[in-house]
């Protein structure tokens, strides 16, 4: 074993020619001044090494089940319900709608409710439209009933605005490939910051405003490959660290579904088609009849007037139920389902 | 470890034949770039200096830094006031905030060119004031500013803050040279100018708003939908880049439209913003002006600070000396 570990770079052309026999064994021996049978123990070993073992179905399921129990909550227990549980860490979730049906509250929502959780997870929200406001999201722990369990239990606004880190300035792609990446290498700095030894949520609000002038009238497959290598090295990030991930998406308009009138018009997440193959679950928001508002009154006796948002499952690689749907009303500080309103 | 040596030249946004030729040439990580001038780049590679200085600028790209929410929080912005306190309200407290892109919308003859030109002459507020002390881009696409008009609101300002302070270093004159007018005649000329923009802001670095009356002009002739909606969402695009690397604010002007179906039913018709959905992601705030009764109102529709949602609609007025709020507020209702 510790032969191999002396043989310096380049360390992995040797190991395969070790594991597959294409080496001289005379010369090797001679070489790293091993004898033939230590030469077949290296072999053997390099070959356990290189292995991959088999789990067995009962295995997988329990860890599914493991894997459950740590969903992580978007701060709305209707929207978990339709996700089955909440946001599963090293997924990529995308949330889709047209504007102001609160795509970024959503995202402001999961931001807080999971820095929440103890005192040390942190978020980054990757801000590519410059949109985001410090001020608001400051506001929204201070004042909503969403968070107000975490304020009795002692939780510290201060501390959690540490925890919450802006990135701004992403507006083309290059530069958003470029702070993946930068996390990537923060990961394997030998002294991890704390900030990123506890990152459990990355936002991207939104995808659609980076990519979207790429994508062409006539159809070139060059923007399409963009995507997808962006997308695969987010989620191998994700799926290594155990980082939860959401993103937004605005809309594009596709072809009447309805027949009857040649106005009604059937919306779909926008960036096509290749898109729809990234992600593992889909939310589409929408908006409801903005005649129907409800008021509400928060612990801290707020008056809150919410406007009708419907959020439903429109894709799902997981056991989710596609068509599954939820109402609520959105409000200053507050989401809040039908029976709450007064 | 692992170092920048790991990240792999496919990853650049480089075309797939620049990416053949330059692994052919040995090129295989982005380190191996780094040492590369553009000179001998260009031989290895056979394309030209040009390009290959286009390469090298790509991965040479400085990191960008992420800040903690207190961070933000901290830090001062400023903004420019709009002389109606009900709207200086709806965006956000303190007026139309430095880094944004801020729309406004409504039908012909409501006040969206005064709005613009009051903001424009607003900018240059001295910080002694508690304004962002700037100078204004005028992109005028409709040929409705009318000088004699910017004349007056500046005179109009003028008298307001010698109200407040006594001798304030303004003058006309100054107010005039500090806005710069540009006169756009279609929309390559306006995508083109948009590009083009940075050239601009490095030579006159005080520049902190630029209106675009009206952003949707061009755009409603003419164009193929798909066209549109890619020209604009690339000018969005490069608005939201200068808002951020040069901490201005961006306002555009929005005309009205009509709207089939929606939320009120499919086949009724609602008066809603030009250009669809496109511009409205890309801008944090959205004020529509319309008129009730031969009364102005300003109605918040969209925002990123999201005031007290209860309050979305108040009352401003157009006199002589610019956009002022009204002296008897009034209930606007709902």
């Amino acid at each position: 074993m510790s032969n191999i570990n002396q043989t310096k770079s380049p360390r992995v052309p040797e190991e395969l020619k070790v594991l597959f026999g294409e080496v001289n064994v005379g010369k090797y021996c001679k070489r790293h001044s091993v004898t033939p049978e230590e030469f077949q123990t290296i072999r053997c070993q390099v070959i356990e090494r290189n292995k991959v073992l088999p789990k067995n179905g009962l295995d997988m399921l329990n860890e599914l089940k493991a894997r459950d129990s740590r969903r992580l909550s978007i701060g709305y227990a209707n929207i978990d319900e339709l996700l089955g549980g909440g946001l599963q860490p090293g997924d990529i979730t995308e949330i889709s709608g047209e504007s102001t049906t609160g795509k970024t509250r959503l995202c402001y929502s999961a931001l807080l409710s999971i820095t929440c959780l103890n005192k040390e997870n942190t978020a980054l929200f990757i801000d590519t439209k410059n949109g985001s406001c410090a001020n608001y999201i400051r506001t929204l722990f201070l004042e909503s009933d969403q968070f107000a369990d975490a304020r009795e239990r002692g939780m510290d606004v201060d501390s959690i605005s540490d925890r919450i880190h802006i990135q701004k300035g992403c507006v083309y792609e290059d530069d958003l490939l470029n702070v993946i990446e930068d996390l990537n290498l923060q990961f394997q700095q030998k002294e991890i910051n704390n900030f990123y030894l506890n990152l459990k949520l990355i936002v991207i609000d939104s995808i659609s405003s980076v990519f979207s002038p790429l994508l062409g009238y006539n159809i070139d497959h060059y923007p399409y490959s963009r995507i997808t290598i962006f997308i695969r090295t987010l989620r191998n990030l994700a799926k290594k660290y155990n980082i939860t991930i959401l993103i937004t998406n605005s809309v594009q308009y596709a072809r009447p579904y309805d027949h009857k009138s040649v106005f009604s018009i059937n919306k779909k997440p926008a960036l096509g088609q290749t898109w729809t193959y990234l992600t593992d679950t889909t939310l589409f928001l929408s908006l409801g009849d903005d005649s129907d508002q409800r008021v509400y009154i928060n612990r801290q006796g707020c008056e809150i007037l919410g406007v009708p948002r419907i959020c439903e499952v429109l894709r799902s690689r997981k056991n989710l139920v596609v068509g599954r749907y939820c109402t609520f009303y959105m409000g200053y500080t507050e989401f809040f389902p039908e029976f709450a309103a007064i | 470890m692992r170092d920048a040596r790991s990240i792999l030249l496919v990853k650049l946004n480089i075309k797939p034949g620049q990416i053949k030729k330059l692994h052919d040439a040995g090129y295989k990580f982005l380190e191996d770039l780094k040492e590369a001038s553009p000179l001998s780049l260009s031989k290895d590679i056979g394309v030209s200096v040009q390009e290959a200085l286009s390469i090298i600028r790509q991965i040479k790209n400085d990191k960008l830094p992420s800040a903690s929410l207190t961070s933000i929080i901290k830090r001062e912005t400023y903004a420019i006031p709009t002389f109606c306190n009900g709207i200086d309200k709806l965006l956000g407290g303190k007026g139309v905030t430095l880094g944004k892109i801020v729309e406004f919308c409504g039908i012909p003859g409501i006040g969206k060119t005064q709005m613009g030109i009051q903001l424009s002459i607003n900018v240059q507020i001295p910080r002694n004031l508690f304004g962002p002390e700037g100078e204004a881009v005028y992109i005028d696409t409709e040929g409705s500013f009318i000088i004699q008009r910017v004349a007056e609101i500046a005179n109009g300002t003028i008298a307001r803050l010698n109200e407040t302070v006594e001798g304030s270093p303004f003058n006309l004159e100054t107010i005039l040279s500090r806005i710069y007018y540009f006169r756009i005649h279609d929309y390559i000329q306006l995508n083109a100018l948009i590009k083009n923009m940075d050239e601009f802001l490095n030579e006159h670095p005080m520049v902190k708003l630029i209106v675009i009356d009206s952003i949707a002009f061009h755009f409603r002739t003419e164009l193929d939908l798909s066209v549109r909606t890619r020209v604009l969402q690339m000018i969005a695009q490069k608005l939201e880049d200068i808002a951020e690397s040069f901490e201005l604010a961006v306002v555009l002007m929005n005309q009205m439209t009509t709207k089939f179906g929606g939320n009120s039913g499919p086949d009724n018709t609602t008066l809603t913003p030009a250009l669809g959905d496109v511009l409205s992601e890309a801008c944090s705030d959205r004020v529509l002006l319309f008129r009730r009764d031969e009364e102005r109102f300003a109605h918040l529709f969209k925002s990123a600070t999201k005031p007290e949602l209860q309050i979305t609609s108040v009352q401003f007025q157009i006199i002589k000396d610019g956009i002022r709020d009204c002296p008897l507020p009034s209930d606007p209702g709902q």
